[in-house]
């Protein structure tokens, strides 16, 4: 540990001048590969795909309902981890990656619910029960907005920013809880079709456009963030002699 | 495709609605982000060329 | 690693397992809240019958579904493999429902140890399959059973 260093890519990643250049040349190419990968997903999911033996037709929402619902998560990961090397390494970037990501995880958490509910009423019967799984993503929701309030109420950037990092390493307990509900208590919503030890319980015509979705959403996820990070730079380098000068020069 | 006729894709033997309805919903939640971001972006870029025009004047 | 930045490492990694571990413990104790509804052998187990309202929850028997020829109401056994449970209900049983598939039922338990739904909701397990699949495998499954009728001749 004594010896530890972050690698030079790390540290440009840090600079507001280099991040900014580098995510504008990404940019065109992120938005491509989401827009291809999101087209096909959809049109596979909601036309090609075959229903399923038991649900019907109301199957194909799981192609938006489980790509959601895996961002809802792992942007908060993200979130809590940009948060931490923020707070360790003191780096200010860190904390304009955790704030990017906020709103983008708070809208996937809300669509992730907002389908299972829609998926919920002609398979169980109901749009809501108050089951772990359910329940603990509401509470993921709760947290994406109580972070957003925290920003709201501290005016001072730096201490909402250390404010806000500290509830996301602390909310992130929500996220095993999450992952496991269905499997420590009983609940309505099924166990995980998906694991990394087993086979999944689904034939490759219905999990390649999965796939393909869950690949769309993680560059689309990719491009917000660096859009919105992109924004947050401008808002906090204003008077930055080089982003002056990129402006003049009509490239910002 | 899947289904024979595109009336047939509409309706979905009834669940037409839930499905096209939570894929609505999902290119809402990503028209949001971008419309969110373009807002932002340029408020920014408006404030950044009145704090330049308010140096060069002043 | 720079002592300061050790320390502020340690300190996080504290609060994070040290948050966890309280919000598991409040979880272990609410355990039996957490549940959305009780198997058939917890009821089984429980020496009084509540009188609330509460959800029950399991596989329907095959075999077990009765309906009335006159009117909606509908008696099924729902089992976790140890204990079964009788579940009466009124009404319209979900699209979903089907003999060896889940459900989770609400209502309350009678005197005799059966149960009086007003609700029933269905639940799915984590396999999907195309239709043709699921017939293809009925099928064969019927033509094996055939088979091993005619060798049992």
């Amino acid at each position: 540990m004594a010896h530890f260093k972050l690698p030079r890519w790390f540290h440009q990643l840090g600079s507001p001048k280099w991040f900014y250049q580098f995510a504008g040349l990404l940019q065109p190419w992120l938005a491509l590969i989401s827009l291809v990968l999101l087209f096909w997903g959809i049109m596979w999911g909601l036309l090609y795909a075959p229903a399923d033996y038991q649900q019907g037709n109301s199957f194909r929402i799981i192609y938006v309902h489980v790509p959601t619902a895996i961002l809802s998560q792992s942007i908060f990961m993200m979130l809590a981890v940009a948060g931490a090397i923020g707070l360790i390494w003191k780096i200010k970037m860190a904390f304009i990656v955790a704030r990017a990501c906020v709103p983008i995880g708070a809208s996937m958490t809300v669509i992730a619910l907002l389908t299972g509910a829609i998926w919920g009423k002609p398979t169980w019967g109901t749009f809501w029960q108050w089951d772990a799984r359910l329940t603990s993503t509401l509470v993921l929701l709760f947290l994406y907005l109580g972070i957003l309030a925290l920003y709201q109420a501290i005016s001072d950037r730096q201490i909402a920013a250390r404010a806000t990092a500290i509830l996301s390493l602390v909310g992130l307990v929500n996220l095993p809880v999450i992952k496991y509900s269905v499997d420590w208590w009983h609940t309505i919503h099924q166990p995980a079709t998906f694991t990394l030890t087993q086979k999944p319980n689904m034939p490759a015509e219905m999990y390649l456009p999965l796939i393909v979705m869950v690949s769309g959403i993680y560059a689309l996820f990719v491009l917000l963030l660096l859009l919105r990070t992109r924004n947050e730079i401008l808002a906090q380098e204003g008077r930055s002699g080089w982003l002056t000068k990129l402006l003049q020069e009509g490239h910002a | 495709m899947y289904f024979q006729s595109f009336m047939q894709a509409f309706h979905m033997n009834g669940h037409g609605v839930y499905v096209w309805g939570c894929y609505g919903l999902f290119l809402l939640m990503i028209a949001w982000n971008f419309w969110r971001i373009r807002k932002q972006r340029q408020l920014q870029l408006r404030r950044l060329l009145q704090v330049r025009s308010r140096q060069e004047n002043g | 690693m720079h002592l300061k930045r050790k320390r502020k490492l340690q300190q996080l990694l504290l609060l994070t397992v040290g948050s966890g571990l309280i919000i598991g413990l409040i979880l272990y104790a609410l355990s039996e809240n957490i549940n959305l509804f009780f198997s058939p052998s917890e009821i089984a187990s429980r020496k009084a019958y509540p009188v609330q309202r509460i959800k029950v929850g399991g596989m329907v028997r095959e075999g077990s579904l009765e309906r009335a020829n006159d009117s909606l109401q509908v008696s099924f056994m729902i089992t976790d493999y140890q204990h079964d449970l009788v579940v009466y209900y009124d009404g319209i049983l979900p699209d979903l429902f089907r003999e060896g598939q889940g459900i989770v039922a609400q209502g309350q338990l009678q005197a005799d140890g059966a149960f009086v739904a007003d609700q029933v909701l269905a639940k799915h397990d984590e396999n999907y399959m195309p239709p043709e699949v699921s017939d293809a495998i009925e099928q064969a499954s019927a033509a094996a059973n055939a088979t091993t009728e005619q060798t049992d001749l």
